[in-house]
């Protein structure tokens, strides 16, 4: 080989190279946020009022509302909660924005005093019994500059009784109020019995803020949001990249036949509620979120899938049905729940679902947040006063009818409202510890009354 | 909404008195109309047909839907189901007569709470309500307020 030839040879190879890396470092470049025009940082104030008016373009309205909520509200967060606008969602899974919300535990203390500040959280030895030693372990397993989550409800939300995964533990669960909920409830003192009195007494009547779109003269606001999330520890047979995952500190509540005892768990998202109060929807808008592989459809049986709550070679295992009572989260051998979705999603929707999590996927093909799905987002068709005695339709006539997640409403699944779960037909009969309307939400219900330690 | 269903509806709100807009609203969480023309025409495959054509050619013929109805009820095959009709839309379901009278035939547990009936009496099914905690101590909506003004 000559010199002319092998300098040739040279250049070409490093050419090549060159082109090589350009080619691997372009795949890799993280996604230019602008390439993702449904994929944004902002909680979006309410929908987008479709040109023209029907049940099946305001759904539609209300499905996208749902998607563009769930996004906003997992998107990556700076340390003090906001959303990082440096980076998009998917790209690697972090802690989210709702993820630094304050949970209703931070929110109802015990003694009845005054919240954790925002962005604080409460002290878990009050809760753990452990040793603090264990204690001082398990905070080194937090992320950032706050511990672990704090999860502390193994029978559901609604008391309805416990999920059961096919490892035989214990869903656990947690609700966490935005900054707006959390304002509206400190300074009106709604954190305490005492408080709530004072307030009825008063003549007020709770009416929390409505997200309200931005006009010529107005900027725009979002409105009270209140977030159920659902998590299972993820164990045999479960796949962490299929679900968001946090290390989470689960406490193994009194309350719920626990020893008090806590323990740190590496647990995936399976379930999500969003309720936000608008302006369209003064009944609140009610989206709900499942990860994928949660259950079949009743219609889908027999199955031959892997489900997180349901075992497709169990043909005769009692469907939705609650387990055995004493209930306890630390008992072990627990007997799986078998789950399926009794009320199928729509073709709208799960059309909707495959195009942002195809959006999520351009991300980051790897991204967890593609195993995520909207089952759908009641609203109200008739969104008059729900406070007014002279409103003949104060719940609003919700669509659809009945919404259910299976692992938030497993058991009351159904196509009857009031028999079968209606997020509004529920939440309208939400009132506090004595008895008055809390606008839709339970939450005032968990305040405690205002023990010596509570006034200081 | 299909022509025969907007006849049905015509038909309906001139039978029942309660407005075309209660009865079929634009945006909605339940068809009823489309439910219960169905349903109607399942339980009356020839005269069901027969009644719409018929209304429809009365109202053709420059008649309003309150005197076309009235002619409707004059005739011994149509007046059964428009009668049937206009129970259907109060109760949620068929009337049936029994040795203890008459009795409904609900034709789901959702048209049951969905009955106009409970409107007309600003009041609420048995089991199912959409008023809140105390409005049994309040004056309830203007009746105008649940069927409508008529359009």
């Amino acid at each position: 080989m000559n010199k002319t030839r092998f300098t040739k040879s040279i250049v070409l190879i490093v050419m090549l190279a060159i082109s090589l890396v350009v080619v691997v470092a372009c795949s890799t470049k993280p996604m230019d946020k602008k390439e993702h025009t449904s994929l944004d940082w902002k909680i979006p104030n309410d929908i987008k009022t479709p040109k023209v008016i029907n049940t099946k373009t305001l759904q539609k309205a209300f499905d996208e509302f749902s998607w563009e909520s769930f996004i906003a509200l997992n998107w990556p967060a700076n340390k003090n909660g906001t959303p990082d606008k440096k980076k998009i969602i998917g790209q690697k899974d972090a802690k989210t924005v709702w993820e630094h919300w304050l949970h209703t535990t931070d929110i109802f203390l015990p003694d009845g005093g005054m919240p954790v500040a925002w962005g604080g959280t409460i002290n878990t030895a009050d809760y753990c019994t452990n040793s603090p030693k264990t204690l001082d372990k398990i905070k080194s397993l937090g992320r950032g500059e706050k511990i672990s989550d704090f999860l502390v409800l193994a029978t559901e939300p609604m008391d309805t009784g416990p999920l059961i995964d096919l490892n035989g533990q214990y869903v656990q669960y947690e609700i966490n109020l935005n900054k707006n909920m959390y304002d509206y409830i400190k300074d009106n003192e709604l954190y305490n019995v005492e408080g709530q009195q004072q307030f009825a007494a008063e003549n007020n009547v709770v009416n929390f803020d409505s997200g309200t779109n931005a006009t010529a003269d107005f900027p725009g606001k979002v409105g009270a949001i209140v977030v159920k999330a659902a998590w299972k520890v993820l164990g045999k047979n479960d796949d962490p990249s299929r679900f968001h995952t946090v290390n989470a500190l689960i406490w193994s509540n009194p309350a719920e036949k626990g020893d008090g005892s806590c323990r740190v768990e590496n647990v995936g998202l399976v379930g999500f509620h969003i309720a936000h109060k608008t302006e369209s929807a003064p009944q609140w808008a009610w989206s709900t979120f499942e990860q994928v592989d949660n259950a079949p459809e009743t219609s889908e049986l027999p199955c031959d899938d892997t489900y997180n709550f349901h075992n497709c070679s169990c043909s005769d295992c009692p469907v939705n049905k609650m387990a055995e009572q004493p209930w306890n989260p630390d008992k072990s051998g627990q007997t799986p729940t078998q789950v399926t979705r009794v009320v199928p999603i729509t073709k709208e929707t799960r059309e909707m679902n495959a195009y942002y999590q195809a959006q999520l996927r351009q991300v980051n093909p790897d991204t967890p947040w593609q195993y995520y799905m909207l089952i759908s987002t009641q609203w109200p068709t008739k969104p008059g006063d729900p406070v007014s005695f002279q409103n003949p339709d104060p719940k609003g006539s919700p669509a659809p009818m009945v919404l259910s997640n299976t692992t938030l409403e497993t058991f009351t699944q159904g196509v009857v409202p009031q028999i079968g779960t209606s997020c509004t037909d529920c939440h309208f009969s939400a009132t506090n510890s004595e008895g008055q309307w809390t606008d839709f939400t339970y939450t005032l219900g968990m305040a405690s009354k205002k023990t010596k330690k509570g006034e200081q | 909404m299909t022509t025969s269903i907007q006849t049905f509806v015509t038909l309906s709100a001139a039978l029942t008195g309660i407005s075309k807009n209660v009865l079929a609203p634009t945006v909605t969480n339940l068809d009823l109309p489309t439910t219960y023309f169905d349903a109607a025409k399942q339980k009356f495959p020839a005269d069901f047909d027969l009644l719409l054509s018929a209304f429809q050619a009365l109202i053709d013929s420059g008649k309003s839907a309150e005197d076309a109805v009235a002619t409707i009820m004059e005739n011994d095959t149509y007046a059964p189901v428009a009668q049937q009709i206009n129970f259907l839309w109060y109760m949620g379901g068929w009337a049936v007569v029994t040795d203890f009278g008459t009795q409904t035939q609900n034709l789901s547990a959702i048209t049951y709470q969905k009955g106009m009936v409970w409107q007309v009496m600003q009041s609420h099914p048995m089991g199912y309500s959409v008023s809140r905690y105390g409005y049994w101590g309040q004056e309830p909506a203007p009746l105008n307020d649940y069927i409508g003004n008529g359009e």
